[in-house]
């Protein structure tokens, strides 16, 4: 996973230093977004999701020193409030087909357009995916862990964890060429 | 087909990478959401969150560390002492006044609703009945505080304390994080919730700290009205040395250098 550090705020200059929670939440706030958004939260409710994620990260962080157990911890929160948020939305707007609940990429220049559009096309395709597949598809293919960590992070068998992700990485293949085909035609 | 699968690979990769950047936060929102998980910790737990996912024991235990770590991280080192000692909340309140750093000066206005309140409300008489070992400064100051309330507080007022001392942890926090924009929202939120508190003292030692970070003009005459009025208090170093009372600090009655 590529470390996000760098965006964290400089606090060098004055004021106090950042605490581990801050290192954490700029460590680990790219994740937990994609995460939740991968896993079907929908735009309106991202805030509040990522904000429940990591007040309760902050309630249990001390004791933590292996980052991978920290990990998986993490993700076991982000998992679980995302699938709440998610039923949460499905009770309150049961009828509201997906393509509600992704936010259409704004018209925006150049390369922000072309990520805008890939992450459009990348969060449909894992909303259309039952929810253990989507989860390997975000962990191995998103956030490129490798097959041993996902397997660590969801608790499932190593050999389970492979099984899935060559499924997944098919019909992805299958849905990236059907959209790279009707992106062609259009064009 | 191979060539195909490593086209496919690569197509893979890139649109992949260019989804990652897509579906991360902005800068703005990754701001905006450090700034209100500042303020949600520093509320403290509500009890309203989602539960971690069930874990094995040593998480759990590290769970009841983390609520500890809460405590010291939105109240500082003052609090963490506090609690090991078991002092009272409302002496924690009195410690805020020792965590705050010298703030970064920003071109702000003044807040004009923050006054400074008379001496003798200062002290209300159920927190200075609590407190340990007063410093002779203190002691001098608590002796010209209305005579004590009987000691049996009403349920109500101690709900409204509590809720005091927590909305005050948040300023505090706000001003040792060099924001004191949102401590004077703070202020003014508590202000509105609970106008005639108990801690009026540190209501406003706070809106002149905050003002001061601020390079409010006006702050500085606010500042000095304070320390004239409040020379024994917990708040007294902080103001001069935040607002830049330098002068001041040698009229300083014997005593109140370095209140603890």
């Amino acid at each position: 996973m590529v470390s996000e550090l760098d965006g964290l705020p400089d606090h060098s200059q004055s004021g106090p230093r950042p605490s581990e929670f801050e290192l954490l939440y700029a460590q680990y706030v790219g994740f937990v977004w994609r995460a939740l958004r991968t896993l079907g939260v929908p735009e309106r409710a991202l805030d509040d999701a990522a904000q429940e994620v990591f007040i309760v990260v902050h309630r249990g962080l001390s004791g933590f020193r292996g980052e991978s157990q920290l990990r998986t911890w993490l993700y076991g929160i982000v998992r679980n409030v995302a699938y709440k948020q998610a039923r949460r939305v499905r009770r309150k707007d049961r009828a509201e087909p997906i393509d509600e609940q992704i936010t259409s990429p704004e018209p925006t220049p150049g390369e922000h357009a072309e990520e805008a559009q890939a992450a459009d096309f990348v969060q449909r395709f894992a909303l259309g995916l039952p929810e253990k597949k989507r989860e390997i598809f975000l962990l191995a293919l998103v956030e490129q862990f490798s097959i041993p960590e996902v397997a660590e992070m969801t608790g499932v068998p190593l050999n389970t964890a492979y099984t899935r992700l060559r499924a997944v990485r098919a019909e992805f293949r299958a849905a990236l060429l059907r959209h790279r085909g009707a992106h062609d035609s259009t064009g | 087909m191979t060539r195909l699968d490593d086209e496919l690979d690569a197509d893979e990769a890139l649109i992949l990478g260019q989804a990652r950047r897509g579906l991360g936060p902005t800068n703005t929102d990754e701001q905006r959401l450090l700034q209100n998980l500042r303020v949600q910790i520093a509320l403290g737990p509500s009890g309203q969150l989602s539960e971690a996912p069930k874990s094995p024991w040593p998480w759990r235990i590290a769970g009841t560390l983390g609520v500890i770590g809460a405590v010291a991280l939105s109240g500082g080192l003052g609090y963490q002492k506090g609690l090991k000692a078991g002092i009272a909340q409302q002496n924690q309140a009195r410690l805020l006044a020792n965590a705050l750093p010298v703030g970064s000066a920003l071109p702000a206005q003044p807040n004009p609703e923050l006054t400074v309140p008379a001496a003798p409300e200062r002290v209300s008489p159920s927190i200075a009945k609590s407190l340990p070992a007063p410093s002779a400064a203190r002691a001098r100051s608590e002796a010209s505080a209305p005579s004590a309330a009987p000691s049996a507080a009403p349920a109500p007022a101690a709900l409204g304390l509590d809720e005091e001392v927590r909305q005050l942890r948040r300023v505090e926090r706000a001003i040792r994080e060099s924001n004191p924009r949102l401590a004077l929202v703070l202020l003014a939120e508590l202000k509105r919730e609970i106008p005639k508190g108990q801690l009026l003292e540190e209501r406003c030692a706070a809106g002149i700290l905050a003002d001061c970070q601020l390079g409010a003009d006006a702050a500085v005459a606010r500042a000095r009205a304070f320390v004239e009025k409040h020379a024994g208090s917990a708040y007294t170093t902080r103001v001069i040395e935040i607002c830049g009372l330098e002068s001041k600090r040698n009229s300083l009655p014997p005593g109140t250098d370095r209140p603890r």
